[in-house]
């Protein structure tokens, strides 16, 4: 079956559910009160870690704001794909009582794409690539540590995720 | 400073009525759109208004502009600075809110007889053109070009800068923001460019030490040159400084140091002009502009709109152009890459 998820004001999908862990909806990461992305789903030969966004840092902010949201967003994000790339490893190892679907257990992680993708609604092309920036500096440690390239860490608005045929 | 200035058929632009000049100003587009161009006529213009009148000249003022044209553009006749499409070219400056004009046609050699001055005598203050390459190295070929041998190759921007900066120091205090911006520069650079006279060589000091300026970074030797021309006195606060691709040879960082530096000169009453391709000296005079709620007035030479060319002031947008959009098609270009990874 197919599914839709609704975050930010976007509807990401239709993904099949075989192959989604709504990594948010889980009750071990409420317990555990971590922040943690949207969903995790595997959609053309590569997991991907989503984050949906319907604010950031944008340049018409006041120029001092703008400085400590920035930094705050970049960590806020960052704190979100570090912990749930952690919470899946720890999943796929079964140190945590949450499971994934068979499907996705039985893909071999070992050698598809990880990609970590932000999803910014109703934000100007111009201004994604500063983030862009700042995050694949602040993931570089957990690029490394899981072999990611980090031109897999994309930041996208919500048209160019239509474009991709991640919106329904 | 000047006010506003029109040019039709003035080489490869057609036409430019550009009436929102501020203090600070910059000019953006492709190759061989007019950007330098559009500098070097302002700049001529401006020599032409300095050396008219001066001290005891008696040189005519249509003499004057003959001289800067040929020699600023460096071509055989003044009548090749015309539009090949056209028959005659015009320029038109207000400066200080006084007007002058000129025209002449595509056969025109040895004289502009079309010419309106309303211009009052200029005797102290001087502007200066810093072309995109640094020159401290190359100061006794120019000289051995121009003065000896009179031949074409260092234009009238080099020949000028080689001459400003052996000028000797002036007497007198210097301006207090000037020295400010001295003390900014000497931050960037880590040092000072000194000319020593028994030598006659440029060489370049950090702390005790002393490094002959062929051993001597590009982007330091360039930015040098302002401290130089603050430091003698040549610059004044009534000086116009034109800028053609301020960021050669100069890492990013250092480009917006720079540019905070330019931004003191023109809070100092120094108009600036400069001419860029850079990214990073349209976003940092952006952010100037916003921090300090003050207009950077641009021009946008683009062939895709009917007048090929836009006015924009940075106090209120980045502007639309081929170096943003091209920074865009870089990031798109790196999701596609990031996407298509399988």
């Amino acid at each position: 079956m197919n599914k839709i998820i609704s975050e930010s004001g976007m509807n990401f999908g239709p993904f099949d559910e075989k192959y989604l862990y709504e990594i948010e909806k889980s009750k071990m990461v409420q317990t555990l009160q971590i922040k943690i992305v949207e969903f995790i789903v595997y959609y053309k030969k590569s997991l991907i870690f989503l984050e949906a966004k319907s604010s950031s840092p944008e340049p018409n902010q006041a120029l001092s704001d703008r400085q400590c949201n920035f930094d705050d967003y970049i960590e806020n994000v960052s704190r979100k794909f570090i912990n749930s790339v952690n919470m899946f490893v720890s999943i796929c190892i079964k140190r945590n009582k949450d499971k994934i679907s068979t499907e996705l257990e039985r893909i071999d992680f070992s050698t598809i794409n990880i990609k970590l993708l932000l999803v910014i609604k109703d934000h100007k092309t111009e201004w994604l690539s500063p983030i862009s920036d700042a995050l694949k500096t602040r993931l570089n440690d957990l690029c490394k540590t899981f072999n990611i390239n980090p031109i897999n860490i994309l930041i996208i608005n919500d048209m160019m995720a239509k474009e991709k045929k991640l919106l329904a | 400073m000047i006010n506003n200035v029109k040019l039709d058929n003035f080489g490869p632009i057609k036409h430019l009525d550009w009436q929102n000049i501020s203090n600070m100003n910059v000019i953006i587009g492709k190759n061989s759109t007019g950007k330098t161009f559009l500098l070097k006529s302002l700049y001529t213009a401006m020599k032409t208004i300095e050396e008219y009148r001066r001290g005891d000249n008696p040189k005519s003022l249509s003499d004057i502009l003959l001289d800067k044209l040929i020699w600023t553009f460096q071509t055989d006749t003044i009548g090749d600075l015309v539009n090949k499409e056209e028959n005659s070219l015009s320029f038109s400056m207000d400066f200080k809110n006084q007007h002058w004009n000129y025209s002449f046609g595509k056969e025109t050699s040895k004289q502009i007889k079309s010419i309106e001055y309303h211009i009052d005598k200029r005797e102290i203050d001087n502007s200066i053109f810093l072309p995109a390459k640094e020159i401290t190295s190359l100061d006794k070929i120019i000289f051995d070009s121009r003065e000896n041998k009179q031949l074409f190759g260092f234009d009238n921007t080099y020949y000028d800068l080689a001459k400003a900066i052996r000028q000797s120091t002036q007497k007198g205090r210097n301006f207090p923001e000037f020295a400010k911006c001295r003390k900014s520069l000497k931050d960037i650079i880590e040092g000072r460019i000194e000319f020593d006279t028994k030598s006659e060589k440029w060489f370049y000091k950090k702390g005790n030490q002393k490094f002959s300026i062929g051993m001597t970074a590009e982007g330091i030797k360039k930015i040098a040159i302002i401290d130089i021309l603050l430091g003698n006195r040549y610059i004044t606060k009534d000086s116009v400084i034109f800028i053609d691709e301020p960021e050669s040879a100069l890492h990013p960082n250092a480009i917006s140091q720079f540019l905070e530096l330019l931004d003191e000169l023109s809070e100092a009453g120094i108009q600036i002009f400069m001419a860029t391709h850079s990214y990073f000296v349209i976003k940092k005079l952006y952010l100037i502009a916003q921090k300090e709620n003050k207009s950077i007035s641009g021009i946008s030479f683009d062939e895709r709109y009917d007048n090929k060319y836009t006015e924009f002031d940075l106090k209120d947008e980045m502007p639309k152009n081929s170096i943003i959009e091209e920074s865009i098609n870089l990031y798109k270009e790196e999701v596609e890459i990031g996407w298509g990874n399988e």
